[in-house]
């Protein structure tokens, strides 16, 4: 029995989207601990307390975002969700720990504001694992498109072994993600800043792009041998437009940001991730694990498919609305955040 | 696994009860403008943000770990039983941003507006609750779907997995549950407090609120309780045996509360038998027969020991939890200086730890009385573990990880408590309130 192949399409639309809204905002939200981290100058402190105002009211609800994808995963591709967790075991594991340390440490610094010592403790731990979490979900995306997550032949999946985890493409995508965030971060800070911060943080904008534009240069070739069905969508298949859009859009950002334009310089760093993502979306399209499943073979049945996306629909329904309530009260007019 | 499981179960109960509890603290602010209330209310939402985060990072560690540690359960029921979890996304989500609305909007949000936004904060919790027992009663009875003779799955209906035999009453019991804890978790705080000798307004009246609301809810759930134990012995014949000790098929069976089962003996040894009361609690009829785990594969059972202690704990903790709110009944009107009694108060104390230990076992006794299946006479639970090795590392440092985010939640929600004390000694004016959380 094969499901709808409209169905599974919009399914994985849905992912997309969920993916999509998770890099822009949670990413931000990792940059910010990436800019905690690397603070630095006669401002660390104000950095700090900007990234730490920015990120307070919002964090969780971005970081929501994961859980709605691994759940959606697992409700209309379980099959792909059994690959992903038993042949990435260790990789998906290391990200756990980082969402883990990184929540824990930035919800109890924040009440920690007698300890000084517990407190820069807490923000090292938050800092680093800011750092750890988007590296491991980059070199993920990395491993499954170099096709090393392999099956077993028993209708089972093998771990990936560590030999293809450390090779250099999945470790070069780990690092673009770090580098994507630190940009979005650093970009968003930009906007909500003022003063001698708002270029510091402009800096950092112009830093993490280089960093982008660096690791995309390596990532490329490596891909053509490492990732080769990636690499041929990514440069001569379908992929391609989206490819040079990004690379337009990255030169945008690079003359809006180096130029001061602070009201574009939002919407570019927003739209250049989400093509970046849509690309290689399109480049791993049809494959949930490439080369060996398809979304479309590991797809639930039609009777799942049909009542999750109902769901989706009346879920957005209510909360597209929340969401915009949330980051007008807190990311409106008025960027300091209330107190409580 | 289990032990996330347990972990955050104790998160997402104040999840659930909390925003009623804050709700109500500041619904008595906005009718009497007492102060005192919207300071409760305020000392609440600061600590509720933090076992919140935590409990969102625990969540995530679950849903993660279905997958790390459960990928071919996931991958058997993910396509049947996957549509709560994923309307659990969205009702999480709704809880997440109202909570920050909530949190961050005290002096943003007009009072009204802002007392407005713990409706969906409440109705996220309840939701969030309905989904996750549905996923989990579907493991209790596993429905919507059939299986042909190769094993492969078909004719799947998500809503019928979703709505399944045990779903209702699971739910309104785990509902019921968390308010209880909830309720007993505030109480005891304050009651703490009051023996302390910080004996003002604010720490009687958020004793009142927690003690009051626990008491509503509490007969509740001994009713939730009976409607629960009817399903169990109509869906699950062999799990009400484990938790009863019940070797043999048997009419008119009595109650047995304590005591050790012996698998080899076929008894439970030392425990006190009440005559004809199972009979009664299952079938509401004393003459009822109830059938043994005689009548069932010895090889499925359940541990024996641990269901039924489980079973016993909750049940006698449960029904002594009454105590306190019958007592505080009785004093409100003839003896309030009750109210100011040290063994009154340390039994309040003794009731928050209490409701926990309850909650806990009864999840024990429901989880464990399902061994060896992960879905119930479907799939067993070594069908559903991963093929992924050096495991236990993982586990090792994760369980490290939670000890140290635990020990230093619990100081930071202390050190709040003694800022606060010390802040309003500084400047408060002497005869306003001067306690802790």
């Amino acid at each position: 029995m094969t499901t709808d192949p409209t169905l599974v399409a919009l399914a994985v639309l849905s992912l997309l989207v969920g993916l999509s809204m998770y890099a822009v905002f949670a990413g931000a939200d990792f940059g910010g601990g990436v800019w905690d981290l690397l603070a630095a100058g006669e401002r660390k402190d104000e950095q700090r307390s900007a990234i730490a105002r920015a990120m307070g009211p919002v964090w969780e609800a971005n970081h929501v975002w994961i859980i709605f994808l691994i759940v959606v995963l697992f409700t209309a591709f379980p099959a792909a969700f059994a690959a992903l967790c038993i042949g990435l075991f260790a990789p998906l594991s290391l990200v756990l720990l980082g969402m883990i340390l990184r929540g824990g440490g930035f919800v109890l610094r924040a009440h920690a504001e007698d300890e000084p010592l517990v407190q820069r403790y807490l923000g090292f731990v938050f800092s680093v694992s800011s750092v750890i979490t988007p590296f491991a979900l980059g070199w993920c995306a990395g491993v499954v498109a170099a096709g090393a997550l392999q099956p077993d032949g028993k209708g089972g999946w093998l771990m990936v072994p560590w030999s293809e985890l450390l090779a250099p493409f999945p470790i070069v995508t780990g690092l673009l993600a770090v580098c994507i965030c630190s940009y979005i971060a650093a970009t968003f800070l930009t906007v909500e800043t003022e003063g001698a911060l708002r270029e510091d943080f402009r800096r950092r904008a112009l830093f993490a792009g280089g960093g982008v534009a660096l690791f995309s240069a390596i990532g490329l070739p490596l891909a053509w041998s490492e990732a080769p069905e990636l690499s041929h969508e990514l440069l001569m298949g379908r992929a391609l437009p989206l490819v040079v859009l990004a690379g337009v859009l990255a030169l945008l950002g690079f003359i809006v940001t180096a130029s001061g334009a602070w009201s574009l310089m939002r919407p570019v760093a927003v739209a250049f991730v989400l093509v970046v993502l849509w690309a290689w979306g399109a480049a791993q399209w049809p494959y949930a694990v490439t080369p060996y499943l398809t979304f479309q073979e590991s797809a639930s049945s039609d009777a799942m498919l049909t009542v999750y996306l109902a769901c989706l629909a009346i879920g957005a329904a209510i909360l597209v609305p929340s969401l915009i309530y949330l980051f007008r009260v807190f990311k409106g007019s008025h960027p300091e955040a209330g107190s409580w | 696994m289990g032990s996330s499981l347990a972990f955050h179960i104790c998160f997402a109960v104040l999840g659930i009860g909390m925003p009623v509890l804050l709700m109500i603290a500041e619904g008595l602010w906005l009718r009497t403008r007492n102060d005192v209330y919207r300071q409760l209310a305020r000392t609440w939402s600061k600590a509720f943000a933090v076992t919140f985060g935590i409990g969102a990072i625990s969540g995530t560690m679950l849903s993660f770990e279905l997958g790390l540690l459960w990928p071919r359960f996931m991958e058997f029921a993910g396509g049947i039983i996957g549509m709560p979890f994923s309307l659990e996304g969205f009702a999480f989500f709704i809880e997440a941003i109202f909570l920050a609305l909530y949190l961050y909007g005290w002096d943003r949000l007009s009072p009204r507006a802002h007392f407005l936004c713990g409706i969906p904060l409440v109705l996220g919790g309840f939701l969030s609750t309905f989904f996750i027992v549905s996923a989990n009663a579907w493991m209790n009875t596993p429905t919507g779907f059939t299986l042909d003779e190769n094993g492969a799955i078909t004719d799947i209906d998500p809503i019928a997995a979703m709505f399944n035999p045990a779903f209702p009453t699971q739910y309104l019991h785990m509902l019921f549950a968390a308010l209880v804890c909830s309720g007993f978790a505030v109480a005891a705080v304050y009651a703490a407090g009051l023996l302390r000798g910080r004996r003002d307004e604010y720490h009687r009246k958020g004793l009142a609120i927690g003690l009051a609301f626990a008491a509503i809810v509490l007969p509740i759930q001994l009713v939730t309780g009976d409607l629960i134990a009817v399903m169990v012995t109509k869906e699950q014949p062999l799990k009400l045996a484990t938790m009863e000790g019940l070797y043999k098929t048997t009419k008119s069976a009595p109650l047995t509360l304590f005591g050790i089962p012996d698998d080899e003996k076929q008894e439970v040894v030392g425990g006190i038998e009440i005559p004809y009361l199972l009979s009664i609690l299952a079938y509401n009829n004393p003459n009822a027969t109830v059938q043994g785990m005689e009548a069932f594969p010895e090889e499925n059972w359940p541990n024996t020991v641990l269901v039924h202690t489980a079973y016993d704990v909750m049940i006698t903790v449960g029904s002594a939890l009454m105590l306190p709110g019958l007592i505080a009944l009785y004093a409100w009107r003839r003896r309030p200086h009750w109210f100011e009694k040290k063994s009154f108060l340390w039994m309040i104390v003794a009731s928050g730890p209490a409701a926990y230990i309850c909650m806990e076992s009864g999840w024990i006794t429901t989880e464990s009385g399902r061994q060896p299946w992960a879905i119930y006479n479907v799939l067993k639970v070594e069908d559903s573990v991963t093929t992924a090795t050096g495991i236990l590392g993982w586990f090792i440092l994760f369980s490290i990880v939670y000890v140290v985010i635990t020990v230093l939640m619990i100081s930071i929600l202390l050190r709040m408590a003694s800022k606060r004390r010390q802040r309003l000694a500084a400047a408060g004016p002497p005869g306003v309130v001067s306690g802790d959380d």
